[in-house]
């Protein structure tokens, strides 16, 4: 817990309540009369959410509740709630600095009343904080880790600093307990974790995300006034030490901090908004819709830090920065060359951060990492402040929040051999490789669901052509500094003619690891090695186990296509043999941000062959 | 049968996918503060690497240096005459401040003056001195962060 909201908390002087005179009969009586465990506000702090019959708060722990029925039951609740904090049974102050956020609505909604019940109340240690601004901040997808796939949003609130370091990170995560494996592997979906709030210096997340994770972050600065953001503090105390069953797709991260802004702006409609899946992106749109949102920071990763840099240096001054990093220059000579000033600055400063990227990528080892750093750092210090500092003038990419919505319709015909079609998609999230919004330089897929039917009108026939439970694939270029592993992993139904009669429709497990380079003119090419089993009826022993290798390039065309140009092969040695080839291309025009044309022809061989090129519109929502 | 194996796999498979992501829901880094296993294996995920990284924090002693965050917040901060805020604040950012002290300024630079409470006007003087000293602040690969708070009291005492 973070020193200053903790240690408010911990060194409040237990001052004396006086006892004034306060009626708890007459404040239940006024609560029913007034309807109050119907109003939206207390909804909003018990986490209720509608349910067919009734509503449920999505918070599971029985610490959070002072009725036995509270999580189902508003007005138990909050007839308890009135009684524990006003009733002579318990330590008053304990009992409003326990449940901050529900005494000062309850103050809102009755004092004028029965002002008694409110007077010589309060809780100094949390009033001490005083929260100046808050925002939203969204570390971007990070292929390298699954549960991080669609980014991950957290919540700093700046107090008696300035410094966006200094910041309180409000952030809620599961907490895996890692003494048990086999809970790990079930409770992914099921939510069998238990999810926490947590506050710690915003320092640490941006070691955490940006040196460490190399995610570029965004931080969206929410327009809160005071009153708006001690509402919110007093919830995010209450919500101390309390859990709630962590769910991947709906209850996650993202979605429980739109409580704390809905506990901060009641008016605000955004838990409401999502029941399925609250993807991270999805959220920070909702909250922008709900007009949150002042401006908007960039905070480059360590990687992004590094290619900025090495795209300002000459091939030589490159070979430089790289002997300085294998160790064969000395920081020392290269101060002594005849070099203008602002050229050994970038120099330096981009040896700096590649040392400290290959060390938390375990390229380096700590005392080298240590001895390196000292002496390039050693050095630097010896010229001064450049005239204009770099970090400032790192490009600013296109906001994540600008680029097209989660959910893709699509439709479109084609031909298959001389067989005419009609196709329709539905993909519940995200991108696919040929997506203009994503992260430039980098080939990133993230779908999930991806459903393709065909209708042939000649033969009066309805085909489920594909579903992918999921297809990720991370295409991370090398380059001089770094050799990043790209990889795949993609599973669901698929068709492919293993003779000339029909398609054999087959459920496959695939995945694959290669590397990729970024080349002029050729775009961002890239080699994965991969295996795969198919399981099918349609084949010999109902089973194929296979290898082969996928190479292709990703490049952009303007500013508004992308194609990817791909050819595979695999050979299936086990269950039913057969050679697997296919070559094809895919365009992508963005027309608007949610309208796509795609344009896709592919040739496969898998015992027979087919030609497939279709045209496909693509609605975003 | 066919249908069982089929069924079967793709629970595998979807479970499989869930239980690496879930292990990651909060990273090994966040599992286990800021020491030196943290950070150690901060681009390792799994669930075998969260597990490391909680025993390498357990058994981490009081070495230095570490990137970031140092190692030293596995070991006690120890409160000398200073500032505890300003003791954990430089234990938790030792190379970001190596960093920016030798570059003469920087976001890890201007948040250690807003804790020293140093007046606005007077933080380039004390960036631009700090970094002339900067050998001498970082004097070895083995310095600790009470040093570097001391060496850094000590300069800014003359500002």
């Amino acid at each position: 817990m973070l020193p200053v909201l903790a240690a408010a908390v911990l060194l409040a002087s237990p001052a004396a309540f006086a006892g004034s005179p306060c009626d708890v009969d007459r404040l239940l009586e006024l609560a029913h009369a007034k309807n109050l465990h119907e109003d939206r506000y207390w909804h909003i702090l018990m986490h209720y959410e509608q349910k067919w019959f009734g509503v449920e708060s999505q918070i599971d722990d029985p610490d959070f509740f002072l009725a036995t029925e509270g999580k189902y039951d508003p007005g138990a609740e909050l007839d308890a709630t009135i009684a524990y904090l006003f009733g002579s049974g318990t330590a008053q102050q304990e009992a409003v600095c326990r449940f901050y956020a529900r005494y000062g609505w309850l103050e809102k909604m009755l004092a004028e009343a029965l002002p008694g019940c409110f007077t010589n109340r309060s809780c100094p240690a949390i009033d001490r904080i005083d929260p100046q601004s808050a925002s939203l901040v969204f570390p971007t997808y990070y292929l390298n880790n699954p549960a991080s796939m669609f980014g991950h949003t957290l919540i700093t609130i700046d107090t008696a600093y300035s410094s966006r370091r200094l910041a309180n990170a409000v952030n809620y995560a599961a907490l895996a307990d890692p003494s048990d494996g086999v809970a790990l592997a079930i409770s992914g979906l099921t939510g069998l974790y238990r999810g926490y709030y947590s506050v710690m210096p915003y320092y640490k997340k941006i070691q955490e995300y940006s040196d460490i994770n190399q995610r570029d972050m965004w931080e969206y600065r929410l327009n809160l006034r005071p009153a708006e953001l001690r509402r919110m503090v007093r919830h995010i105390r209450e919500m101390d030490q309390i859990y709630s069953d962590y769910y991947f797709f709906d209850e996650n991260c993202s979605f429980n901090l739109l409580y704390l802004l809905e506990a901060a702006r009641p008016s605000a409609n955004l838990t409401g908004r999502f029941h399925i899946a609250a993807i991270p992106i999805d959220t920070i749109k909702a909250v922008k819709e709900e007009g949150f949102i002042e401006d908007v920071a960039f905070r480059p990763a360590k990687t992004t830090r590094i290619n900025y840099l090495a795209g300002q240096l000459t091939g030589r001054q490159l070979d430089t920065v790289l002997s300085l990093i294998d160790g064969s220059g000395s920081p020392q000579d290269l101060l002594n060359r005849s070099m203008e000033r602002p050229e050994k600055i970038r120099m330096l400063d981009l040896a700096v951060e590649v040392i400290q990227y290959r060390y938390v990528t375990k390229a380096l080892e700590k005392a080298e990492y240590r001895k390196q750093l000292l002496a390039l750092l050693g050095a630097r210090s010896q010229l001064g402040r450049p005239e204009t500092n770099w970090q400032e003038n790192i490009p600013v990419p296109p906001q994540p929040e600008q680029g097209h919505d989660s959910k893709r319709a699509s439709a479109g015909f084609g031909l298959q051999g001389g067989d005419a079609f009609y196709e329709l998609r539905f993909r519940p999230a995200l991108t696919d490789l040929t997506d203009m919004d994503t992260i430039p330089n980098q080939g990133a897929q993230i779908a999930f669901g991806d459903l393709r039917t065909r209708y042939y009108p000649e033969f009066r026939r309805l085909t489920l052509q594909q579903f992918d439970v999921i297809d990720i694939v991370s295409i991370a270029p090398m380059n001089v500094f770094s050799r990043p592993l790209s990889w795949k992993f993609n599973t669901g139904w698929h068709r492919k003619p293993l003779d000339t009669d029909d398609d054999a429709s087959y459920f496959r497990i695939n995945g694959g690891a290669g590397v990729a380079r970024e080349f002029p003119f050729l775009g961002l090419c890239y080699v994965t090695a991969e295996g795969e089993l198919d399981i099918s009826g349609d084949m010999p022993a109902d089973y194929a186990l296979g290898a082969g290798a996928t190479a292709g390039t990703i490049f952009a065309v303007g500013s508004a296509c992308k194609i990817n140009l791909y050819g595979r092969g695999l050979r299936f040695f086990a269950g039913g043999h057969h050679n697997d080839y296919a070559a094809g291309a895919v365009s992508n025009f963005k027309v608007s941000p949610n309208n796509h044309l795609s344009l896709e022809g592919q040739w496969e061989d898998a015992g027979a062959e087919r030609y497939t090129v279709s045209a496909i519109w693509h609605w975003f929502f | 049968m066919k249908k069982v194996v089929i069924t079967v796999l793709i629970c595998f498979s979807v479970v499989c996918f869930a239980s690496v992501s879930m292990a990651q829901a909060n990273t090994v880094r966040e599992d286990c503060g800021c020491g030196l296993g943290g950070m150690a294996i901060g681009e390792k995920t799994g669930l075998v690497w969260k597990l490391v990284g909680t025993f390498l924090n357990g058994i981490c002693a009081n070495q230095t240096f570490a990137m970031s965050s140092g190692t030293l917040d596995c070991g006690e901060v120890q409160s000398l005459a200073m500032n505890e805020q300003l003791n954990t604040y430089v234990a938790d950012n030792m190379d970001a401040l190596a960093v920016d002290i030798a570059q003469g300024e920087g976001e890890s630079l201007d948040a250690l003056a807003e804790i020293i409470n140093l007046p606005e006007a007077q933080r380039s003087d004390l960036n631009l001195k700090l970094q002339q000293n900067f050998e001498q602040i970082y004097s070895s690969s083995n310095v600790t962060h009470e040093t570097v708070v001391s060496e850094i009291s000590e300069i800014a005492r003359t500002i």
